[in-house]
């Protein structure tokens, strides 16, 4: 297991606003992933473990605490820079894949890219290699409503990591796969932090998904707990 | 993937949402540019002179003048060259082929329009030394098929003759053209004299005298000296620029311009806001893919240009078509519009002036929604996924 500590969050505090009334998601929370770690976070609806994990990418803030990432305090940061940070750091895998519908899953890969200044040739080599990675090349040229759910998956996950993201962040990304296609999809992510070391953060509901992380948090009631630590 | 290629895929993928706005939007520059080039026409007589002056009766456009006050006229300093005219008017045939003839003083009407109106020597000879004789714009004359030495009868129902006949026999001496495209030919001049003798009433009178000043004479100044000197006459006048008196002369056929304006202006105006709510929802459906790229890490910035850019570019595309679409109308009219909006073209101002509004309507129908977009939690914006 690596040492150096990839994420931390400090005492993260959220609330909700409906209408007048405040919600409580978390308070004072604390998570520590060493880079290259793989943990799950798992507990009922509602807990805040999705919360944590989009605070964690940026795509919501904090109202209390810090979230540390890679030596850098992302909850200070501005909406550009932050949007520069997650397109250079995070790599988001959805339960709903949110590929978009207009484009083929070559496009859809290539989406991250389209920020980076390369060339259509590199762009293209970039795409073929992570496609091969999550064996989805075969399939490049389709669009989302002609591929099937795992397949659709596999290109989320293509377009997590073509832009070679240190971090992935994943909101159930078996949540709407079958069993043996569940079974395809952690393999994957499994390899990807295995072989190219990306720190990957997991929430998910099922604990058969949840064996594949290093160790798992529980989330109840805004507290975090370990649950387990696991051979991968 | 550029941002212009990525842009064709978000129209591509809604293309009948798409389709429509961009047709709407066609339609509307269409109307936007047959309006202008008719506003910008309108009243224009293409010929109008800067130099020329036009004194009538100041009880009103219609009274005419006694033809007296053309031989009174011709003696104030300030004038230099002047002719007189009164309507004739008449139909070929057929009500619906109605004329706009003018009954001139050939010589000094010639003298005082000589640099506009170009016509072969042989047939202004021709037209000056028959009473019986017709000049003819060339637009009127291929309007109608007429041809040198043809006879044409008009009928004249407003104007009665002496003997009691509506028919009015003319021999066309020839055909002139204009100096410049602009110049308005769809008129035909007939001899003032021979009407002046014909008809029942309103003998020695005139519609209108059209003056040029004097060398060094300001035209101002000219109409001025004109509107005092018959300050105190029976019948006093009123001496107004060329462009004013032809958009007065126009008007009595009722406020065109106006009217297109209101009409048009209430349509066009409609179709925008349906354009701008159109672009805005169809914005607000894309909210997830939007969502997608702020998750990608696509800066504000970056979101905002493409949502404006797809939009103006959408805009773009279908107003420059609505223009096109637009002159080629106007250009299949323009003949049968000669008389009201002589010159009627979608010219280069209406392009600019048409090209900076549908920026404006691109980035106005989308700023809004592209504003909310980039202002809206990402994770919202991915839930409506």
């Amino acid at each position: 297991m690596p040492e150096q500590n990839f994420v931390t969050v400090s005492n993260a505090s959220k609330t909700y606003k409906k209408g007048r009334t405040v919600i409580p998601v978390f308070d004072g929370l604390s998570l520590i992933v060493s880079e290259g770690a793989f943990i799950a976070l798992m507990g009922p609806s509602g807990s805040g473990k999705s919360t944590l994990l989009h605070a964690i990418g940026g795509l919501e803030r904090i109202n209390s605490g810090s979230v540390n990432i890679d030596g850098k305090q992302i909850d200070t940061f501005g909406q550009s820079k932050l949007s520069k940070w997650r397109a250079k750091t995070v790599g988001l895998v959805f339960q709903s894949f949110n590929l978009m519908p207009s484009l083929t899953a070559y496009g859809n890969i290539e989406l991250p890219l389209m920020l980076a200044p390369l060339s259509r040739s590199e762009r293209r080599r970039r795409v073929e290699e992570v496609a091969n990675l999550v064996r989805i090349d075969h399939r490049l040229k389709h669009r989302p409503s002609e591929l099937s759910g795992g397949e659709q998956q596999r290109v989320a996950i293509a377009r997590a990591i073509v832009a070679d993201p240190p971090l992935l962040l994943c909101d159930e990304p078996t949540g709407e796969l079958d069993r043996a296609t569940s079974g395809e999809v952690m393999n994957i992510l499994r390899t990807l932090c295995d072989e190219l070391g990306k720190t990957i953060i997991m929430v998910t509901h099922d604990p058969s998904a949840a064996a594949y992380a290093d160790q798992v948090y529980h989330f109840d009631k805004g507290q975090l707990s370990v649950a387990e630590e696991q051979a991968a | 993937m550029s941002a212009l290629g990525f842009i064709g895929l978000s129209v591509k993928a809604a293309w009948v949402r798409s389709l429509v706005l961009m047709l709407s939007v066609a339609i509307a520059y269409a109307l936007f540019g047959i309006l202008a080039a008719f506003y910008l026409a309108y009243g224009s007589t293409g010929d109008d002179n800067a130099d020329r002056m036009i004194t009538t009766s100041k009880t009103g456009f219609s009274q005419p003048l006694p033809i007296s006050h053309f031989r009174q006229l011709q003696q104030i300093d300030e004038v230099g060259a002047a002719s007189i005219a009164s309507w004739f008017g008449g139909y070929y045939r057929e009500p619906r082929n109605s004329l706009h003839a003018i009954a001139v003083d050939p010589v000094s009407y010639l003298k005082v329009y000589g640099d506009d109106i170009r016509i072969e020597p042989a047939a202004r000879k021709s037209f000056l030394s028959d009473r019986t004789a017709m000049m003819v714009g060339r637009s009127m004359a291929e309007r109608f098929g007429w041809e040198p030495g043809d006879q044409v009868s008009i009928i004249n129902e407003r104007i009665a003759r002496a003997d009691g006949g509506q028919a009015w026999s003319f021999r066309i001496a020839g055909v002139f053209e204009g100096a410049t495209e602009q110049i308005d030919t769809s008129f035909l001049y007939i001899h003032y004299d021979r009407f002046n003798e014909a008809r029942a009433g309103n003998q020695d009178t005139l519609g209108w005298i059209v003056s040029s000043p004097a060398p060094g004479a300001d035209p101002i100044q000219m109409g001025q000296a004109i509107d005092a000197f018959f300050a105190t006459a029976a019948d006093r006048t009123t001496t107004d620029t060329e462009r004013s008196f032809s958009q007065a002369f126009v008007a009595q056929f009722g406020d065109l311009a106006l009217v297109t304006l209101l009409v048009l202006g209430a349509a066009l105006v409609s179709l925008l806001m349906i354009v701008a709510s159109t672009t805005a929802l169809a914005i607000k459906r894309r909210m997830p893919d939007l969502g997608i790229l702020k998750g990608l890490g696509f800066s504000h910035t970056r979101i905002l240009g493409l949502v404006i850019g797809e939009s103006v570019l959408m805009v773009l595309i279908s107003g420059c078509i609505g223009l096109a679409l637009a002159a080629t109308v106007i250009s299949g009219s323009s003949e049968s519009l000669a008389s009201i909006a002589p010159g009627i073209a979608i010219t280069p101002a209406i392009c600019a002036l048409g090209v900076i509004s549908m920026i404006a309507l691109g980035i106005s129908a989308s700023a809004w929604p592209a504003w909310r977009s980039v202002n809206t939690e990402t994770v919202t914006m991915l839930r409506r996924n």
